[in-house]
C-alpha cells in the first residue's frame, strides 16, 4: 500500500503488522520523530498528527486503518520552507514551550481545531483542545490559538 | 540477582544527598568539607587552546563569520535553562544576542591526583531550582574571561595596548574603529594558558560530584553595572524554539543507535519483589521478537545506589514488536514482603507512627503543652495528602551501547555526570569511555534525577552486545515511579486573647521527609514540629520543591485556619507575624546553599504586600460562589506570595480558578519568559496535584495505570488569569521553578474555603466541596 507522509510517498510492506499503531510506524519506519509518544491510550495528544488533514491520535490509530493514498502530515510537515505555519509563528510569538515535548501534538491539535473553528472564543478552545502538557503551558497555547486565528485570516 | 563488582567512590554522592532528604527529618545533607588536588589535564595545557578542548573559552566558540556558539552547560527539563545560562555567558562576552547559537556543552569532568572526578566550570546538574543560582557567579566569570582572553590577543595583533581596547557586541573597539571577535580567535587560541588563573575551589554539591572553579587575576574580574545588561533581564528570543517548533529537536527518545534493538520490559509490580519464573515461548514466536531475557535489580555491593526494578526484557526490531510480545509473557512473582501495603493501610498506619516513641524534633523551641493549655482557643487538626508521581510527558527511556571501547548512552538526565559515574561504578567501564549524548528532557520533575531506566538499557546492551534502546509506557513510568510520599499531618495550634499565635504543634508522619522549617515556625513562640515515620515502603524520590511542595499546604494552610480563629484577617495576620526586618537563620536543605542560610522577613513581607496590592486584597470574595484567599511560601532560597481567586458550582462542587496573582521575589530575574513561564508552570501543576494526584497502591504494588486513572488538568480547567509580578531584582539571582507550587496550593485552598466554608485539609480535593 501506497500513502504519503508529509507529501513523500512511503510503502507500507504487506509483512508490517498492521496493529502497529501510527505513531510507531511513523517514528520507527519513516524516521519523523518530531510525534511524540505520551501515554499509549489516546489520552494525552503527545502523538496528534493529520489523517488526510483530520487530527488524530496515532498512539491509538493502527496502520490497518489506512488506506492507498491516504495523506499522513506530522509537525515536519506543516510549515512553508523556510516559513512557519501561522500556528507555529503565533507559538513562537508567546514563547509557548517549556519542555517542548507535547507542543507538536499541540499544534497538530489546534491547526484541526482552528479548521473547524476559524476564530475560536475561550469557550470553544476549553471544550475541543484537551491535549495535556505537563509544564503547563496552556494560558500561552489559547493566546497563540487566538494570535494563529488572526494570522490565518490575514490579520498580521 | 547481583551483578558487577562496586568500586569506590571518593567524597558524597548524590544519591546519599537524596536519601538524606526522603530518609525524612534532618534535612541537611552534611557535606563533608573537600581537600582536592588540581585536576591532572590541566598539567599538560599549554596553550588556551588545550585548556578548554579546542574552543575560545568554557562553553564559548566564535566562529569565523563571527557567529558565537554558546553551550548551555545544564540539562533543560523545561526549565528554559538552555536560554538563561547562555544569555549570562553573551552578557559579559558581551556579543550581540541575535548572532548567538545555543548547542549543549557535553557532561564535562576531570581526575583529580586520587582519581576522583571533579565537573568543570560549572555544576551539571538540574535540581533544587539551582541551576541559575549556582551558574550566575561561574557563568559570569567564564564570560569576563573569554573576553580578557580576545582582547588580550587583540592588544598584541593591533600593537594598542589593552587599556585602550573596549567591546560592543562582539566587536573589539579602538580609536574608532571595528573590528570582530573573529579576527583575533587563532591568534587567542596560541596565547599561554597561564593567562588563565585555574583556582581550583571545589564547591559541594549534595546532588551531584564536586565542581572546579576557573579564575583570574582581579584586575579583570570586573563584572558589568546591571544598568548596561543588553541581554540579562531582556525577553530575546530563544535561538533553538524555531526547532523544536518544526519537530526536529532531540528528546531522550528519540535518540538511535545503529544496530539497535527495541526492548519492553515487564518489571515486577510488586515493592521488593522479583521474578520468579517466566516463560516466553509464545513471545519469541512473534515475528520481530530476537530475545527475552531477564533484567536483574543491577547494582553493587556497598554502593548506596538504588536499584532498577528487576523484570523480563522482550528484544525486538522494533518498540512495537517488542511491546506486542511483552503481553505474551508468563511470569511468576516474588511479590516480595509488603503485600498488606495498600492505600487505606498506609494512612492508617501512618496515624498509628503518630503515637511511635521514636519520634524526631525537627524544631522545638518553648514549651508547646503550656503554650497550648493557656491558649485562649485550641484547634486540632488533621491534615493528609497523597503519594504524587512525577508524569513526565515524556516517559522514561535510554537507548545504549556497551562495546570494548565504553558506553554510549542517550537519555534526558538531569545530572548527566552523575549518571556517568553512576554506570562507571556498576557496569565497571571507566568514566572517559562513557559518552552521553545530550538532548532536552521532557520533563524532569526529580523523576530524572534516578538511574533506574538508565541501568536497564546498559545492563541489556552488555548483555546482548548490541545497542538497546529501551521505551517505558505509561503505565511502567507511573507503577515504578519514584513518589512524593504520602503524609497525614496533626496540627494543634492555639491563639491568645490579643490575637496571636501561643503555641502550635505539628506532627508530621510520613516515610518521607518535609521542610517547615521555614516560614512560620521561627515566629511562634511555642513551637514544634516532630517527625515519625509510617512502614510504608513505597519508593520514594524527589517531586517538585521535595520537601516544600506539602510544607506549603500543611503550613500556610493552618496558619489561615488560626488567623480564622484568632479573628484577623490572614494577609494582615502574616504581616504582624513577620515583623520588623530581620534574617531568620533556616535550618531546612537547599542544594549548595550558603552557610548560614536566612530568611529575609523583609522580602516575606514584600512580596506579601506586593501580592496584596495588585490583587487589591481586602479580605475574602463575600459573593456567592466566589472566594478568594492567599498564602506565601519560602523554598530554595526564593520567595512566593499568590492570592487566588475561584469560582465554585454551588451544586456540583467542582470550580474554575479566576485568577491567580503572584509575587515572586527570585532576585533578579534573568530571561523574564521563561521566569513567567516557571511561575505560570509552577501554578499549574499545584492545580493538578490539588485535584488530581492520588497514586493508589494495593497489595504491595501501584494500582493507577494511565492518564485516564489520573486525570491532570488541561486547558479548560487552567487558570482564566495568572498575574505575575517580580520583585526584588536587586538581589542575585535565584531559580523559579519550584518557588510556586507551594504557595498556590494552600492559596487555593484558602479561597475554596472562602467559597464554601469547607476546609481543604486533605489531597485530591475530590468531592469534598460538593453538597451532601
Amino acid at each position: 500500500m501506497q500513502i504519503t507522509v508529509n507529501g513523500r510517498s512511503i510503502s507500507i510492506n504487506e509483512g508490517l503488522d498492521g496493529e502497529m499503531p501510527l505513531l510507531w510506524f511513523v517514528r520507527d519506519f519513516v524516521q519523523l520523530t518530531g510525534t511524540k509518544f505520551g501515554c499509549g491510550i489516546g489520552q494525552c495528544g503527545a502523538c496528534t498528527l493529520h489523517v488526510n488533514g483530520d487530527a488524530v491520535r496515532s498512539c491509538s490509530y493502527p496502520v490497518s486503518a489506512l488506506s492507498e493514498g491516504d495523506a499522513v502530515t506530522t509537525i515536519e510537515g506543516i510549515a512553508d520552507g523556510e516559513k512557519l505555519h501561522p500556528v507555529q509563528q503565533a507559538w513562537k510569538e508567546f514563547d509557548v514551550p517549556q519542555c517542548g515535548y507535547c507542543q507538536a501534538g499541540q499544534m497538530m491539535a489546534a491547526i484541526d481545531l482552528l479548521k473547524q473553528y476559524p476564530n475560536p472564543t475561550d469557550e470553544i478552545i476549553d471544550q475541543n483542545h484537551d491535549n495535556l502538557c505537563r509544564c503547563g503551558t496552556y494560558d500561552r497555547i489559547r493566546k497563540a490559538i487566538h494570535r494563529a486565528a488572526d494570522l490565518m485570516a490575514g490579520k498580521g | 540477582m547481583h551483578m558487577t563488582k562496586a568500586q569506590t567512590r571518593g567524597g558524597i554522592t548524590r544519591r546519599s544527598a537524596i536519601r538524606v532528604f526522603i530518609g525524612g527529618g534532618a534535612l541537611i545533607a552534611a557535606a563533608p568539607s573537600l581537600t582536592l588536588a588540581a585536576p591532572s589535564s590541566s598539567d599538560r595545557a599549554m596553550t588556551i587552546r588545550d585548556l578548554f578542548g579546542g574552543d575560545i573559552g568554557p562553553m564559548v566558540i566564535i566562529h569565523q563569520d563571527n557567529i558565537v556558539t554558546l553551550e548551555a552547560p545544564i540539562p533543560d527539563m523545561g526549565t528554559g535553562v538552555e536560554m538563561a545560562l547562555p544569555m549570562i555567558l553573551a552578557e559579559e562576552l558581551d556579543v550581540d544576542w541575535q548572532q548567538v547559537k545555543i548547542e549543549r556543552f557535553k557532561a564535562n569532568s576531570v581526575p583529580n591526583a586520587e582519581g576522583q572526578r571533579i565537573q568543570n566550570y560549572v555544576h551539571q546538574g538540574s535540581g533544587g531550582s539551582a541551576s541559575v543560582r549556582t551558574a550566575w557567579p561561574q557563568l559570569r566569570k567564564c564570560g569576563v574571561i573569554t573576553r580578557r582572553i580576545i582582547l588580550t590577543a587583540a592588544a598584541v595583533k593591533l600593537g594598542v595596548p589593552y587599556d585602550q581596547l573596549s567591546t560592543d557586541k562582539g566587536f573589539v573597539v579602538t580609536g574608532g574603529k571595528r573590528f570582530p571577535y573573529a579576527d583575533f580567535i587563532d591568534d587567542a587560541l596560541m596565547q599561554d594558558a597561564g593567562l588563565v588563573k585555574q583556582k581550583f575551589t571545589a564547591v559541594d554539591n549534595p546532588h551531584e560530584v564536586p565542581t572546579y572553579e576557573i579564575d583570574i587575576d582581579g584586575d579583570f574580574w570586573a563584572v558589568k553595572p546591571r544598568q548596561e545588561y543588553a541581554v540579562i533581564g531582556k525577553d530575546v528570543a530563544s535561538p533553538r524554539l524555531e526547532t523544536l517548533l518544526r519537530g526536529e529537536e532531540t528528546f531522550g527518545i528519540d535518540h538511535n543507535l545503529p544496530g539497535q534493538l527495541y526492548a519492553s520490559i515487564e518489571r515486577c509490580p510488586y515493592i521488593g519483589g522479583d521474578v520468579k519464573s517466566f516463560r516466553a515461548e509464545e513471545a519469541k514466536a512473534l515475528a520481530g521478537v530476537v530475545d527475552v531475557i531477564a533484567v536483574p535489580a543491577v547494582t553493587a555491593p556497598d554502593s548506596d545506589y538504588e536499584f532498577n526494578t528487576p523484570g523480563v526484557a522482550v528484544l525486538a526490531t522494533s518498540y512495537w514488536a517488542a511491546y506486542k510480545a511483552r503481553q505474551l509473557l508468563k511470569i511468576e512473582w516474588d511479590k516480595g514482603p509488603q503485600t498488606h501495603e495498600n492505600t487505606a493501610w498506609q494512612y492508617e498506619n501512618s496515624i498509628t507512627a503518630f503515637d511511635q516513641d521514636d519520634k524526631r524534633d525537627l524544631h522545638n523551641s518553648g514549651d508547646v503543652e503550656k503554650g497550648l493549655a493557656s491558649a485562649d482557643k485550641v484547634l486540632d487538626v488533621q491534615y493528609q495528602a497523597p503519594h504524587f508521581a512525577h508524569l513526565t510527558i515524556e516517559p522514561m527511556n535510554c537507548v545504549a551501547s556497551v562495546t570494548d571501547d565504553g558506553c554510549v548512552f542517550g537519555a534526558g538526565v538531569q545530572y548527566p555526570n552523575g549518571a556517568i559515574q553512576f554506570i562507571s561504578d556498576i557496569f565497571g567501564i571507566p568514566v572517559d569511555n562513557i559518552t552521553h549524548l545530550t538532548c532536552k528532557l521532557g520533563c524532569g520533575f526529580g523523576r530524572r534525577a534516578r538511574d533506574d531506566y538508565l541501568a536497564e538499557a546498559v545492563y541489556l546492551s552488555k548483555t546482548v552486545k548490541r545497542p538497546v534502546k529501551v521505551i517505558w509506557t505509561r503505565e511502567d513510568d507511573i507503577q515504578h515511579d519514584f513518589f512524593n510520599p504520602m503524609s497525614v499531618t496533626r496540627m494543634r495550634g492555639g491563639v491568645d486573647k490579643d490575637g496571636t499565635i501561643s503555641a502550635w504543634d505539628c506532627l508530621f508522619s510520613s516515610q518521607g521527609g518535609t521542610n517547615m522549617q521555614s516560614f512560620p515556625t521561627l515566629l511562634i513562640p511555642n513551637m514544634r514540629i516532630r517527625h515519625t515515620r509510617n512502614a510504608s515502603k513505597a519508593k520514594l524520590g524527589a517531586w517538585r520543591g521535595p520537601g516544600h511542595n506539602l510544607a506549603g499546604f500543611y503550613a500556610e494552610g493552618f496558619l489561615n485556619e488560626l488567623a480564622e480563629l484568632a479573628g484577623r484577617d490572614p494577609y494582615e495576620f502574616r504581616i504582624a507575624l513577620l515583623g520588623g526586618d530581620r534574617g531568620l537563620p533556616y535550618t531546612g536543605w537547599y542544594p549548595q546553599r550558603p552557610e548560614n542560610p536566612t530568611i529575609s522577613t523583609k522580602r516575606n513581607k514584600a512580596v506579601l504586600k506586593a501580592v496584596a496590592e495588585k490583587a487589591n486584597w481586602k479580605g475574602g470574595n463575600p459573593a456567592p460562589g466566589k472566594g478568594r484567599g492567599i498564602a506565601s511560601h519560602y523554598t530554595f532560597g526564593a520567595f512566593a506570595a499568590m492570592v487566588v481567586d475561584v469560582t465554585v458550582d454551588q451544586t456540583d462542587g467542582t470550580f474554575q480558578v479566576d485568577r491567580v496573582t503572584a509575587a515572586i521575589d527570585c532576585g533578579l530575574v534573568v530571561h523574564p519568559s521563561g521566569a513567567r513561564a516557571q511561575i505560570e508552570s509552577g501554578i499549574i501543576d499545584g492545580l493538578s496535584a490539588a485535584v488530581h494526584q492520588n497514586i493508589q497502591f494495593d497489595e504491595g504494588r501501584v494500582t493507577t495505570r494511565n492518564f485516564d486513572d489520573v486525570y491532570l488538568t488541561r486547558m479548560d480547567t487552567s487558570p482564566r488569569h495568572i498575574d505575575i509580578s517580580f520583585v526584588g531584582e536587586d538581589a542575585e539571582p535565584f531559580g523559579t521553578g519550584e518557588i510556586a507550587l507551594p504557595a498556590f496550593i494552600p492559596a487555593l485552598a484558602a479561597a475554596l474555603y472562602d467559597a464554601t466554608g469547607v476546609r481543604i485539609r486533605k489531597l485530591p480535593i475530590g468531592d469534598q466541596l460538593k453538597k451532601t
